[in-house]
């Protein structure tokens, strides 16, 4: 009896400490939304500790602008298109939100404002490429901010020592070849320096998704197999590049840690390389442009803002998203994509510190951006892509037979009504 | 007899040494790791030891463990939130209090709730009793991925988004703690249980005086899973609350993490461990509750 | 006497019934609803929930026939993909019986005074809960093909050590590793330990008078004793087997090689491919899977032990 006394003692005061705690964390919330005239409007980004200051004084600066409208940020920490479904599944989507790879599924899904008619794009001004990435049946769905892309990023110090000059501006696939060859190092049957780690877009080799009209696959076509072949042959007849695929998201050894390490001479990487130069310090290095193959291609990915449809704002929301993308804005977000915007582009690269030396690169390459296509289920046909890249590179598929099986399931996708 | 004994203690000790070390090698890693430089980590493969770099450290600046420029804790301790505003705490502590809410909560209302529900269906006869278990039983079929949108619906229906009832209610009234403390109740002997109704004890006295006592292990391991996973428990949190001043420490750990940069692999290791930490002392309290030689004195009822 | 039954029954059950009436039961019904229909949360239209029948299941479940170029016709799933992540699922759960032998194993060999043990414990369970995305992280580091710790260990004893996590023969055997290194001193040990408590020490006892060794004791005394638990741990290994292993391909393999799980399978289809009404016929296919199993242990284990 006196032990079950006590233990009801224990329970009851774990309890009401429990209650105590609870209420004085809940009387200590910050208030959402202070009872006041202004509009309120949600403003939802991926929560990055670099992002996440940027816009936060964009807001703050929004809010001393516009008397009227108090704009709160929601910065969403990981699974952010998980948690954005289920804000449209309970039409609780914020106002207006940050958008990455995710934009073609949310925006060829009518879930974005139509803002075609709100911006008024005097021609030339902005990098068509990137404004496309945002136009779904010719009209704007949101609008980029810039786009991030992969270039080729060398050891300068590897190359003078394997004797080889810096990569040409017009280096073909066959130099880029024969160059991450005489960049590999063995030693004692082991590699101890890779020639290259990384992967060349697709679109070099003439390799395409879909048709122009996005109704039919052109996966089975040469393009593709050439892209395998040309990996193939770094991974297995040159041992040029590690066999190891990169899984997105978990990297031990990633791509930049071989390069940091000088274990990798040349790496395919993206705009966000500036963030290197804090990393490298015992050797010199630069960007070369992706080399040349069937046409002048590098993966790219876009970022950008977009308004709910479901906003009962529209006008505040629009006029946030105009201040979310103004080149003023995209000079501040400057420091992880090249501006949609030229001129600020331009300026970005320009105040850009060494190295780089050869920004020119940068901006050339914009020119060539080779997004997905905006196709709804644009998710599906990725993975579908990835797993067969998976098994071709590993030799467990052949490519003939690794991109009959794709084609197949392309059209399956492409062909089900749901 | 005594020497073949002994030997036979040897043999299980040496055994689950070799056993324990295994499995505390990656524990062990992240430890080390967490005490690391960011430029450390990668100049070699995982090496056992903490190494040269780390004594270098020790010996420049003694006191390097607690500047937050440098020290992995510290600057997980100092984080505070971007923009400060609100009374009360912000930024990291803030994390850790509401993840022992949570936890101190959701384990609470598990024990207390599924206990009752527990003996229920373990010892009182009433009409629909297996039918009602049945249906508890199947609900931990059905798995979260697609109950999530219809719970976030419910929560908006009732106007709880973003608050912290929305995190805590639905992880209490769990299936999983009420079917096993079932099974727990049903390996106590029926002559107990007779010998005190004979004596007149009633159902909530049958609960109070012999099941629950006789149960203690049972319900300090029913305590520490649902303490476990209520304190690593990311995406329910995530997906109901929209303020930081709700978020956990899983959440909280994230908004460290860049996009473009590598991991920050000692800091978010760091991180790790202040997580870990916690659930050992858990641990450790609760598991003299099923330990040989503590049972109760009640059991002899 | 029936209505005071239920009056009484009524007191225990409705606080947690309540709760669980609104918070778990609810949305599972719903979710049933919805397996009868296309959802795409997102889609513009307030329409974008549309009854579609068994459409779903039989997408999901149904055959048909391909004719190939010979003119021999040959029956065909609709969705290969979901027979092969539940052929995935299943092999890797072939690991349910080893671990739980091994956890009560270690139970009942953790279940001594003797000093030093609550340190031994803790080691145990160390595992189940630094399990994460931290940890399987290094996993993959230790399963690399060339730097990884394990083919180095294999390499002494002269074993060339595959590519794990890039073959479709290992990738599965190593996520099965390391589950069971996270799984055998977690939850269910602690489970047993807690059970070899609730035995009557008179019954060892006893057994031991009758001149019982450890072994038969284990035998004859606490494998039955511990049924009931046995079978809780049973039924929530299968379900959590059917239903888990998401977190581990997603990470190490993303699901290639072989090692996507079905619970994998169905999240990409609500959360990336936005298809929440053929997730939900996914989930319910396999509610029905775990309930048959469930059911024929029931029947099994009320043979055995009087409820």
């Amino acid at each position: 009896m006196p032990l079950q006394g006590k233990s009801l003692l224990f329970t009851a005061g774990v309890l009401a400490a429990t209650l105590l705690l609870g209420m004085w964390l809940h009387s200590t919330r910050t208030l959402q939304a202070p009872a006041d005239h202004r509009v309120h409007l949600r403003l939802a980004a991926l929560y990055t500790s670099q992002a996440m200051e940027n816009y936060q004084d964009l807001a703050d600066d929004f809010n001393r602008r516009n008397p009227d409208v108090l704009v709160e940020l929601q910065g969403i920490p990981g699974s952010y298109y998980d948690k954005l479904l289920v804000m449209f599944a309970g039409r609780t989507a914020p106002d207006v939100m940050w958008m990455g790879k995710g934009m073609a599924q949310f925006a060829s899904r009518g879930a974005f404002l139509d803002v075609e008619d709100e911006f008024r794009i005097p021609p030339g001004h902005y990098y068509e490429s990137v404004l496309d990435c945002y136009r779904f049946n010719g009209r704007l769905m949101g609008f980029p901010l810039g786009a991030d892309f992969a270039v080729i990023v060398y050891n300068l110090d590897l190359f003078e020592q394997a004797g080889l000059p810096p990569p040409a501006p017009d280096w073909t696939l066959e130099d880029f070849r024969q160059a991450a060859r005489k960049l590999t190092v063995r030693e004692g049957g082991q590699v101890r320096q890779w020639g290259f780690y990384g992967e060349i877009d697709p679109g070099v080799f003439g390799a395409e998704y879909l048709s122009p009209d996005m109704s039919e696959e052109r996966i089975d076509r040469p393009g593709w197999r050439s892209y395998l072949d040309f990996h193939l042959k770094l991974i297995f007849e040159d041992g040029s590049m590690p066999s190891r695929l990169e899984i997105p998201g978990a990297g031990i050894l990633t791509r930049r840690q071989a390069f940091y390490r000088g274990q990798a001479a040349m790496i395919s990487d993206g705009f966000h390389f500036r963030t290197m130069r804090e990393e490298i310090s015992d050797f010199r290095w630069d960007i070369a442009p992706v080399p040349l193959g069937a046409r002048r291609a590098c993966a790219s990915s876009t970022q950008g803002f977009a308004v709910s449809r479901h906003t009962p704002h529209r006008a505040e929301a629009v006029r946030l998203l105009k201040y979310l993308v103004a080149p003023e804005s995209q000079r501040r977000l400057g420091g992880i994509l090249v501006p949609s915007h030229r001129e600020t582009a331009r300026q970005v690269i320009e105040d850009m510190l060494s190295p780089p030396h050869n920004r020119q690169v940068i901006l050339d390459s914009m020119e060539t951006l080779n997004p997905f296509p905006r196709h709804p289920k644009i998710n599906e046909l990725q993975q579908a892509l990835a797993e067969t890249t998976r098994l071709v590179l590993t030799r467990q598929q052949s490519p003939e037979a690794g991109l009959q099986e794709c084609a197949r399931q392309f059209r399956e996708i492409l062909g089900r009504t749901h | 007899m005594r020497s073949q004994f002994n030997r036979s203690r040897l043999v299980v000790f040496g055994l689950l040494l070799v056993l324990a070390a295994s499995m505390l090698f990656p524990f062990y890693w992240m430890a080390i790791t967490s005490l690391k430089g960011k430029a450390d980590v990668f100049s070699t493969e995982p090496k056992l030891l903490p190494g040269r770099q780390l004594a270098e450290r020790v010996v420049d600046d003694p006191r390097w463990f607690f500047h937050s420029e440098t020290g992995n804790y510290s600057q997980l301790l100092a984080w505070q939130r971007l923009v400060e505003s609100g009374r009360g705490p912000r930024g990291f502590s803030r994390f850790v209090l509401n993840t022992v809410f949570f936890a101190l909560a959701i384990t609470l209302g598990q024990v207390i709730t599924s206990s009752l529900a527990a003996f229920a269906f373990a010892r009182l006869r009433f009409p629909g009793r297996k039918q009602i278990f049945f249906s508890y039983l199947a609900t931990l079929m059905i798995p979260a991925t697609v109950t999530m949108i219809p719970s976030y619906i419910l929560l908006r229906e009732l106007g709880w988004v973003n608050t912290y009832q929305a995190v805590i209610l639905p992880s209490v009234f769990t299936a999983y703690g009420t079917f096993m403390l079932r099974q727990f109740f049903l390996t106590i002997p029926r002559e107990i249980e007779d010998a005190a109704r004979i004596d007149g004890c009633s159902p909530l006295g049958l609960y109070w005086r012999i099941a629950l006592p006789l149960s203690t292990p049972a319900l300090a391991a029913l305590s520490i899973v649902a303490f476990v996973g209520s304190w690593r428990t990311f995406m329910w949190p995530l997906i109901v609350s929209s303020s930081e001043d709700l978020f956990n420490l899983p959440l909280g750990l994230t908004l460290f993490r860049g996009m473009y940069t590598d991991p920050d692999w000692p800091l978010l290791m760091a991180g790790s461990m202040v997580m870990t930490l916690p659930m050992i002392l858990v641990f450790v309290a609760g598991q003299r509750y099923f330990v040989e030689g503590i049972r109760l004195g009640a059991v002899k009822g | 006497m029936r209505s005071r039954a239920l009056g009484i029954a009524a007191l225990f059950l409705l606080p947690n019934l309540l709760g669980f009436l609104a918070f778990t039961l609810f949305p599972v019904v719903a979710s049933f609803a919805l397996s009868f229909c296309r959802w795409d949360p997102v889609a513009e239209a307030v329409s974008a929930i549309e009854p579609v029948g068994l459409r779903n299941y039989l997408d999901l479940l149904g055959f048909h026939g391909r004719t190939d170029p010979g003119g021999q016709t040959s029956w065909v799933a609709n969705t290969p993909r979901f027979w092969e992540s539940l052929y995935n699922t299943v092999f890797m759960m072939l690991a349910i019986p080893f671990n739980m032998a091994a956890s009560l194993l270690l139970a009942v060999l953790l279940n001594r005074k003797m000093r030093g043990m609550a340190i031994f414990r803790t080691a145990f369970f160390l595992p189940s809960i630094t399990a994460g995305v931290g940890t399987m992280l290094l996993w993959m580091w230790m399963f690399n093909k060339d730097l990884g710790s394990i083919n180095q260990v294999l390499a002494w004893v002269g074993i060339q050590g595959p590519d794990w996590l890039q073959s479709y023969f290992w990738a599965k055997p190593a996520l099965m590793l390391m589950a069971s290194w996270a799984s055998i001193g977690g939850v269910n040990m602690i489970l047993y330990l807690a059970g070899l408590q609730q035995i009557p020490r008179e019954l060892h006892e006893a057994a031991a008078l009758d001149g019982a060794g450890r072994w038969r004791q284990l035998r004859h005394v606490t494998v039955p004793m511990l049924m009931p638990v046995t079978f809780f741990i049973f039924i929530i290994s299968i379900i959590s087997g059917l239903e888990g292993g998401f977190d581990a391909p997603f990470v190490m393999t993303g699901g290639s090689f072989g090692t996507t799980t079905v619970s994998l399978y169905l999240y990409r289809q609500g959360f990336e491919f936005f298809r929440m009404g053929y997730a939900s016929a996914v989930a319910w296919v396999l509610f029905l899977i775990v309930f048959l199993l469930t059911m024929i242990n029931w029947r099994l284990a009320e043979k055995r032990v009087e409820y």
